[in-house]
């Protein structure tokens, strides 16, 4: 196969798979021997069915040849973070109780996925349970930034984005509570998109937070991000959050134009936050943006990073431990310490806080919406700082050292708490070769003007082309 | 262990039924302080009168009850 196939969006992979200038076998053994050569050093796959996947892919051209197309992704091999339940396939939630867990059915997204055409070929790491940014698991080993191999891919679904980023897989999925598919794909130049709270079932998912947990795409391109969630958005009976909402068709979208948007920036809630390179390369992301007809304004958010953040963290605390409480009595020390340690601290918060931190998510809601009333996306840079180095407990951002938590989770876990849209696709590089991200909100169930500004920028710039040095 | 511990350990035991782990009971006493102002800052906010209801309508708005 074509090498540069393996960096193909799944687009034009679907396209020439489709039109006979490429096979899901040719494709799929370009992949596994990527993954054999890599996978030791970049650490990003904690399963691959070799075997089953390349019989798939077989079928999948026996099924082309006789004019059998079963959707838009016929034949495309993709891979899943381990939360994501996979019938007969691995699925350990990044946990050591789980290590030999396969689970009886797919999760409602897998089996939209394989409608779709899609070969389901591999499981990703992530950090234990997906509580926490490192993806430096206790149990399954650190999966590495392909970018600089002495850096953290970001987490908690630092596998998916580690892979796609080093063109171990075409496209992937993670789940999103805090920034957990904005972050790593960020640090790691590649898009992550987290829809709507509501947009996409999680039934089949191992959750942390009922209210504020995601699924969605890791891509290479904001086009490819789009169409997967086409494919897995919309009402779950099995997910009672899931919304009725028409799904639109967001491919179809994406070209109707940018001219009259208005984005906002709330410099105010970030500005102290973020390294100069972060900076930089943002403002240079606003800059363009303007010169692509889309209206810069500035305005403020009127929130305190402070009572976001404590919501945040006593709402997810809260949930996570009721949902891990059985495994936490029935195997405390089955758990990496620092895991263990937010799960206890969980416990410990009473009733009256959570629905404190419940009420005061909905005020924070509020000025979200009228915020939104002024403009259309909302932006900023995804994450305050470039990926840092492994064991780093502490990192200079904005001038001052603050926690390795702060850094990475402080622009992004605002999203996650009101439920709105967020994207981050990639907007430069900092002084030392490390990507950057721009993350921009929409409002409720407008993934639509989201995925439209998104695309408009990334056409007009070069990152989306930058590879690392694998 | 220190005394903060030492309370951490029985309430954890006597209120939820649940034996911490012993490594973590210096470093959970510590987490617990920060927890506490969390809610400080919670406390900061006005909230009077607003619907705790986000799990079931994530999109309602603070409808006051």
């Amino acid at each position: 196969m074509d090498q540069s196939l393996l960096f193909a969006p799944i687009r034009e992979l679907a396209h020439k798979i489709r039109e006979g200038e490429t096979s899901s076998l040719s494709v799929m053994e370009s992949l596994l021997e990527r993954i054999n050569r890599l996978n030791p050093q970049v650490q990003a796959y904690l399963t691959v069915s070799q075997e089953r996947s390349l019989e798939a892919a077989q079928q999948k051209d026996r099924e082309m040849r006789a004019g059998k197309n079963s959707g838009p992704l016929h034949g495309v091999p993709l891979a899943l973070k381990d939360n994501i339940e996979t019938k007969g396939l691995r699925t350990t939630n990044g946990a050591k109780r789980l290590h030999d867990h396969i689970p009886s059915a797919d999760a409602t997204i897998v089996k939209k996925l394989k409608k779709a055409g899609a070969i389901i070929f591999g499981k990703l790491n992530m950090h234990e349970i997906a509580l926490g940014g490192t993806t430096d698991n206790p149990h399954y080993g650190f999966t590495r930034n392909p970018w600089d191999s002495s850096r953290i891919p970001g987490g908690s679904s630092g596998g998916s984005a580690s892979a796609v980023a080093a063109g171990m897989c075409p496209a992937s999925f993670g789940t999103d509570t805090a920034g957990s598919i904005r972050i790593p794909a960020a640090l790691c130049g590649i898009v992550g998109l987290k829809s709507t709270l509501g947009r996409v079932s999680r039934s089949g998912v191992f959750l942390l937070s009922w209210s504020m947990d995601c699924v969605g795409p890791i891509t290479r391109t904001v086009r490819d991000a789009a169409l997967l969630l086409e494919v897995i958005g919309g009402f779950d009976p099995k997910d009672p959050v899931t919304s009725r909402k028409r799904l639109p068709r967001y491919t179809e979208e994406l070209e109707a134009g940018i001219k009259g948007i208005r984005v906002g920036v709330c410099k105010e809630y970030f500005s102290d936050l973020v390294e100069p390179d972060v900076h930089r390369a943002f403002q240079g992301a606003m800059t363009e943006i303007s010169r692509l007809g889309i209206d810069v304004v500035e305005l403020p958010l009127n929130l305190e990073r402070a009572h976001v953040s404590a919501a945040h963290e006593i709402i997810l605390a809260s949930e996570a431990a009721t949902y891990y409480e059985p495994h936490l009595r029935a195997g405390i020390g089955d758990f990496g310490p620092d895991v263990r340690l937010r799960l206890q601290r969980g416990l410990a918060i009473p009733a009256v806080h959570y629905l404190k931190a419940q009420q005061v998510r909905t005020v924070i809601q509020q000025r979200f919406r009228d915020l939104f009333d002024q403009i259309d996306v909302m932006a900023s840079p995804t994450v305050a700082v470039p990926a840092p180095l492994r064991g780093q407990q502490n990192v200079s951002a904005g001038g001052i050292q603050r926690s390795l938590r702060e850094a990475l989770v402080s622009l992004t876990l605002p999203v996650n708490l009101v439920g709105f849209p967020a994207i981050t696709v990639p907007c430069g590089f900092s002084s030392e070769g490390l990507p950057l991200g721009l993350q921009l909100v929409g409002r409720p169930f407008d993934e639509a003007t989201l995925l439209r500004v998104a695309h408009g920028f990334e056409s007009a710039t070069p990152w989306k082309d930058q590879r690392p040095p694998l | 262990m220190s005394a903060n511990a030492e309370l951490l350990k029985t309430i954890f035991q006597e209120l939820l039924n649940f034996d911490p782990h012993p490594d973590d009971l210096e470093t959970l006493s510590q987490m617990i302080d920060t927890l506490k102002q969390d809610t400080a800052r919670l406390e900061e906010v006005d909230t009077t009168g607003v619907n705790p209801a986000f799990l079931s309508e994530p999109f309602a708005g603070p409808r006051k009850v």
